[in-house]
C-alpha cells in the first residue's frame, strides 16, 4: 500500500472518526444521526443539558450519551409519545441526512463508481469539486486511514462549508480540501504535497477543461481511472473527444438508474366472493321488495276497513282532505317499512353464507365502506412490492476511461 | 493480489479485440494460448506493469504497443463494443470527407476477392493489420459504404485478425465481467453496479468484522476483502462441509491473508454449538511421543476449536458489524439468529436475483423490532455508444443484477409511539413514527 510515501502534513491518522471506525456507544459531543422519519434525520452532538425538539416530542441529549448506538428512545414529553433512533454515521445515511447545498451524488452512483474506479484502502484520490462533500465522505471512509482525498472546489463559501464539515468529521487526516479552479490552474492543493494519484473523479461543469492538467499530479507508475460525471450529453462529447486526446483508453458511458420498491399487502379478492356479494344483494334486494309488496297489501286493506269506517261515522265531509293525509301516511309508512325489510334481510340468521359466520349484517369480504388497514387480519393479503412514487430517473452520465502508466524507454 | 505488476504464479484477466475474455494462471517459462489469437510466453509479461497492450509475433514473443492505441489501432470505441451494432463510431467528424452511403450496398460475397486459403496463408506471414490492409484492399465495394459501414468492417476485421491482448489484475469487476459471459448463475448473476451498491450500503470497511453467506464461490467476500485492507473479519457462513471459495481464488489474495481474514463457520455449527466437541487439551509429554501427522493434525484441530469458540463468544456478545447475505436458502430463519449478533445500527444487506423473497424478507423485518427501514433497491447500469451525432443508448445490455434489501439494525426500547395506531398503511417499522403521513415516507430520501 501507499502508507510509506503518504505525506502526513497534518499529524497521525486520527481514529476518532465514526466514518472510519465502528462505535459502539454514543460518547458525549459525539456525532448521531437523529432518526425521525425516512425523510428525516437529524444530525445531533448531544451535550448534557441540551435537547432535540420534534414534532414527535423533546428528546433529552443527556438520555442519549454513552447510551448505544441504534437504541430507540422515547419521547420525554408526556404529550407527545413519539420516539427516535440514534443512529451511527455512515456515509450513506449522512447523504441522506444532508441538508442540500448543491445536487449530490447518490448512492447508487456513488457506489457504482467506488466500485469501478478500484478505490480500495489506501488508494489516492483526486475529486473535483466537491460540492456537498457527501461523496468525499464516501471515499474517505473507503481510501481508510491509509489512503488520501484531495477535493477540490472553485466556490469559496462550499469550499469552507465543506472544509469545516470534513474537521468535524474527523476526516481532515484523510482528505484535504483546496479551494481553487481546476479547469484553470489545475489541481493545486492547499499544501505542498505529492498527490500521486491513482483515481480520479470529475463532477464539474467542464470537466474536459480539467483533464489536460491531471498529467501533472497522477501516478507515474500503474494505471489510473477516471469517472466524469456530466448531466447532459454535450459535456459527455467533449469530455470523450478530450480524454481520447490525452490518450486515455477504454473509455465507457454508461447511466445508473435505481429503482426503490416497497414491500406492501394486496387484499386478495376472489371473483367468488364477488359473485356471492351479488348473490347476496340480489337476494335482500327480492326479499325487500316481497315484504314491501307484502305491507302494501296489508296497508290497502287496512286503509279500506279504515275509510269504510270512517265514511260510515262522519259521513263523507271534506274527502279530499282525509285521501291527501293518508296519502302523506302511507308515504311515511314505506319508508319505515322498507329500512325494516332491509334490516330483516340482513340479520345473520337470514343469511345463507355458511363458511363466513363471523361476518356483520350483510355479505362483505373486503370490508367495502369500512376502513380496512393494510395486512389487517380478517382478510387474506398477498404479498407485493410497489415502485416509489418519485423515481430518480436521471443524474449524470458516467463516463470512464483508463490512462496507462507511461511508456517505458524502449528495449 | 498486486494490482500494480504483473507477478508469477497469479491469475491474470486477459482482454481480447472479440469480446472474449479470459482468466488465466501465469506460470513461469509457460506458453498461454489464446486460441485464434496465437500463443504467448508468459515470462514476456511478468515482472510488467499492468495498463500496456501487447501484440502476439509469430515467435510467440509479444511487442508492447507502445502507443496510446490499446486493444485498437485509431482506437475511437471502447473494446466492449457489441459486434451486432447496427451503427458505427468514427475517428474524426464523418462530415469532413465526401464518403458513399448505404444506398448501393449489396449483399454480395463476391466483392472479397480475397478466398479462404488466401487469407489463411496470409495469417502465416503477416502481421494483423497487414491481414486486415490486404482484406480491405481486396474489398470491391469498400470504397462505396458509407464511412460509418467502412469503421464497422474495419472493427470486425479488426476483432478477427488482430493478436493483440491486454492483462488486467483481477479484481471483482474483471470476475463479474468474465462470468457475465461464461456463467452468470454461478455468481448468482450479480453485476458491479449490484456488488458496489452492497458494499457501500454495508458500510464495508477496515476494521469491521462482518457476517457473510455467499453463494457467489466468495465472489462476495474478496470483493469486501478488496474494501478491508486485510484488517477485520468475515465470518463466512456456508451450508456445506467446506466452504466453496473457487471463484475467490481468482483475485490472487495470499493464503495467509484469507486465512487471517475469513472465519468459516457451517450452519450446523451455528445452530448447535452444543454438538461441538471439546478437544482435549494433550501435555507436552503426550505430544512428543506422538508421531509427526498426529501431532500435526492434533495443533488443527485445536486451533479450529479455538476459532470456533471465538466465533462463537462474537454471536453471543453480538459484537458484529454488518451482515450480508447473497443465498438461496429462506432468509428468516437466518436472519432470527443473525440479528441478535449485530451491534446497534449497523447494516444488514440481502441480495437475490429475484425480488419476491425479498418481498416476503422485507415484511418479516416490519413485523420485527430490531431491523429499521427495510427497502430494496433495484440498480441497472445501462451502457451507451458516444459519438459525435451518433449517440443512444447501446442496444443489448447483460442481464442480471439482482435485488437488494437493505436495513438497519436497531435496539427496541419497550415504549412505543402513541401515534402508531393510527396509521393507515405501512407497518409504522417501515416509516418511524407513526403519525407521519404516507405520502412523505417515500420521497426525497436521497437514493
Amino acid at each position: 500500500m501507499d502508507i510509506n510515501n503518504a505525506d502526513n502534513t497534518n499529524g497521525s491518522p486520527d481514529s476518532s472518526s465514526p466514518f472510519l471506525e465502528f462505535k459502539t456507544s454514543i460518547p458525549e459531543n459525539g456525532l448521531v444521526l437523529a432518526w425521525l422519519t425516512r425523510d428525516n434525520t437529524k444530525p445531533i452532538r448531544p451535550e448534557p443539558g441540551s435537547a432535540l425538539h420534534t414534532r414527535f416530542g423533546s428528546f433529552q441529549h443527556g438520555s442519549m450519551i454513552s447510551s448505544k448506538y441504534g437504541t430507540q428512545l422515547a419521547s420525554s414529553s408526556s404529550t407527545q409519545a413519539g420516539f427516535i433512533y440514534l443512529l451511527h454515521p455512515t456515509p450513506e445515511l449522512w447523504s441522506m441526512s444532508l441538508p442540500h447545498r448543491t445536487q449530490i451524488v447518490y448512492t447508487p452512483d456513488a457506489s457504482y463508481i467506488v466500485q469501478r474506479l478500484r478505490i480500495r484502502p489506501g488508494s489516492r484520490v483526486i475529486e473535483a469539486g466537491t460540492g456537498s462533500a457527501s461523496f468525499t465522505h464516501a471515499l474517505a471512509r473507503t481510501v481508510a486511514k491509509t489512503g488520501r482525498v484531495w477535493t477540490f472546489e472553485f466556490h469559496e463559501p462550499r469550499f469552507q462549508m465543506a472544509e469545516k464539515e470534513i474537521e468535524d468529521h474527523d476526516l481532515d487526516c484523510i482528505v484535504k480540501c483546496s479551494h481553487g479552479d481546476v479547469c484553470k490552474n489545475g489541481f493545486i492543493p492547499a499544501f505542498e504535497e505529492i498527490l500521486d494519484a491513482s483515481a480520479v473523479f470529475l463532477d464539474l461543469p467542464s470537466p474536459w477543461m480539467a483533464i489536460p492538467h491531471l498529467k501533472k499530479v497522477i501516478s507515474k507508475d500503474k494505471i489510473v481511472r477516471i469517472c466524469c460525471f456530466s448531466p447532459c450529453m454535450e459535456q459527455v462529447q467533449r469530455t470523450i473527444e478530450v480524454l481520447q486526446k490525452e490518450g486515455w483508453l477504454d473509455i465507457e458511458m454508461v447511466e445508473v438508474s435505481c429503482k426503490r420498491w416497497e414491500a406492501r399487502k394486496e387484499m386478495i379478492r376472489q371473483p367468488e366472493d364477488a359473485i356471492e356479494r351479488l348473490r347476496d344483494i340480489k337476494r335482500r334486494r327480492n326479499e325487500g321488495l316481497r315484504k314491501r309488496n307484502e305491507r302494501k297489501l296489508a296497508e290497502e286493506q287496512n286503509q279500506e276497513a279504515l275509510s269504510e269506517a270512517q265514511e260510515s261515522e262522519e259521513g263523507g265531509i271534506d274527502s279530499g282532505s282525509t285521501a291527501r293525509e293518508s296519502g302523506l301516511k302511507r308515504k311515511a309508512e314505506e319508508a319505515v317499512s322498507e329500512t325494516a325489510a332491509e334490516e330483516e334481510a340482513t340479520t345473520p340468521t337470514e343469511k345463507h353464507i355458511q363458511d363466513k359466520p363471523f361476518l356483520p349484517s350483510e355479505y362483505n369480504p373486503w370490508g367495502k365502506g369500512k376502513r380496512v388497514h393494510e395486512g389487517e387480519a380478517g382478510y387474506e393479503w398477498k404479498d407485493v412490492s410497489k415502485v416509489e412514487a418519485e423515481l430518480k430517473s436521471h443524474t449524470s452520465y458516467l463516463t470512464f476511461a483508463y490512462l496507462p502508466p507511461p511508456f517505458p524507454d524502449k528495449g | 493480489m498486486n494490482e500494480d505488476v504483473i507477478e508469477p504464479n497469479t491469475y491474470v484477466f486477459i482482454r481480447l479485440p472479440s469480446a472474449t475474455l479470459r482468466i488465466t494462471k501465469l506460470a513461469p517459462h509457460s506458453t498461454i494460448h489464446l486460441g485464434k489469437f496465437g500463443s504467448f510466453y508468459a515470462d514476456d509479461i511478468i515482472g510488467k506493469r499492468y495498463g500496456y497492450t501487447y501484440e502476439i509475433k509469430d515467435d510467440k514473443h509479444v511487442d508492447t504497443i507502445y502507443s496510446s492505441e490499446g486493444l485498437f489501432p485509431s482506437s475511437t470505441v471502447d473494446a466492449d463494443e457489441d459486434e451486432d451494432s447496427e451503427e458505427t463510431e468514427i475517428a474524426s467528424g464523418p462530415e469532413e470527407k465526401p464518403v458513399g452511403t448505404n444506398e448501393k450496398t449489396t449483399d454480395d460475397p463476391a466483392v472479397q476477392k480475397l478466398s479462404m486459403s488466401e487469407i489463411e496463408a496470409l495469417k502465416k506471414t503477416a502481421s494483423g493489420e497487414e491481414i486486415i490492409e490486404t482484406v480491405i484492399k481486396s474489398h470491391a465495394a469498400f470504397d462505396k459504404k458509407s464511412i460509418y459501414s467502412q469503421e464497422k468492417y474495419k472493427r470486425r476485421k479488426q476483432q478477427k485478425f488482430l493478436r493483440r491482448f491486454t492483462p488486467c489484475s483481477v479484481g471483482s469487476c474483471e470476475i463479474i465481467e468474465y462470468f457475465q459471459y461464461k456463467d452468470h448463475h454461478r455468481i448468482l448473476e450479480l453485476t458491479s453496479e449490484s456488488l458496489g451498491l452492497m458494499l457501500s450500503l454495508a458500510n464495508v470497511r477496515p476494521g469491521g468484522k462482518y457476517i457473510v453467506i455467499d453463494e457467489t464461490g466468495g465472489l462476495v467476500a474478496g470483493a469486501m476483502m478488496e474494501r478491508m485492507g486485510g484488517e477485520g473479519m468475515i465470518m463466512f457462513l456456508h451450508e456445506n462441509e467446506h466452504p466453496n471459495l473457487d471463484v475467490m481464488k481468482y483475485m490472487n489474495f495470499p493464503e495467509e491473508l484469507v486465512t487471517r481474514m475469513i472465519k468459516t463457520i457451517n450452519l450446523f455449527e451455528l445452530f448447535h454449538p452444543e454438538e461441538e466437541e471439546e478437544v482435549k487439551i494433550l501435555s507436552e509429554d503426550t505430544l512428543s511421543k506422538m508421531k509427526s501427522s498426529r501431532r500435526g493434525q492434533y495443533y488443527r484441530r485445536l486451533a479450529r476449536h479455538m476459532e470456533l469458540q471465538s466465533i462463537y463468544q462474537h454471536i453471543r456478545d453480538g459484537l458484529f458489524d454488518g451482515l450480508l447475505l447473497a443465498t438461496t436458502l429462506e432468509t428468516k430463519p437466518l436472519l432470527d439468529k443473525l440479528i441478535p449478533a449485530l451491534q446497534g445500527s449497523r447494516q444488514l444487506v440481502v441480495y437475490n436475483t429475484a425480488k419476491e423473497p425479498l418481498v416476503t424478507t422485507s415484511h418479516d423485518l416490519m413485523a420485527d423490532l430490531r431491523v429499521l427501514a427495510p427497502t430494496i433497491l433495484e440498480t441497472r447500469v445501462r451502457k451507451y455508444q458516444v459519438f459525435p451525432g451518433r449517440t443512444h443508448p447501446e442496444m443489448t445490455s447483460k442481464s442480471g443484477g439482482g435485488y437488494i434489501l437493505w436495513g438497519t439494525r436497531v435496539l427496541p426500547s419497550k415504549v412505543q409511539a402513541g401515534g402508531k395506531k393510527r396509521r393507515k398503511h405501512n407497518p409504522p417499522k417501515s416509516s418511524g413514527n407513526g403519525d407521519s403521513a404516507k405520502g412523505t415516507d417515500v420521497s426525497e430520501t436521497g437514493m
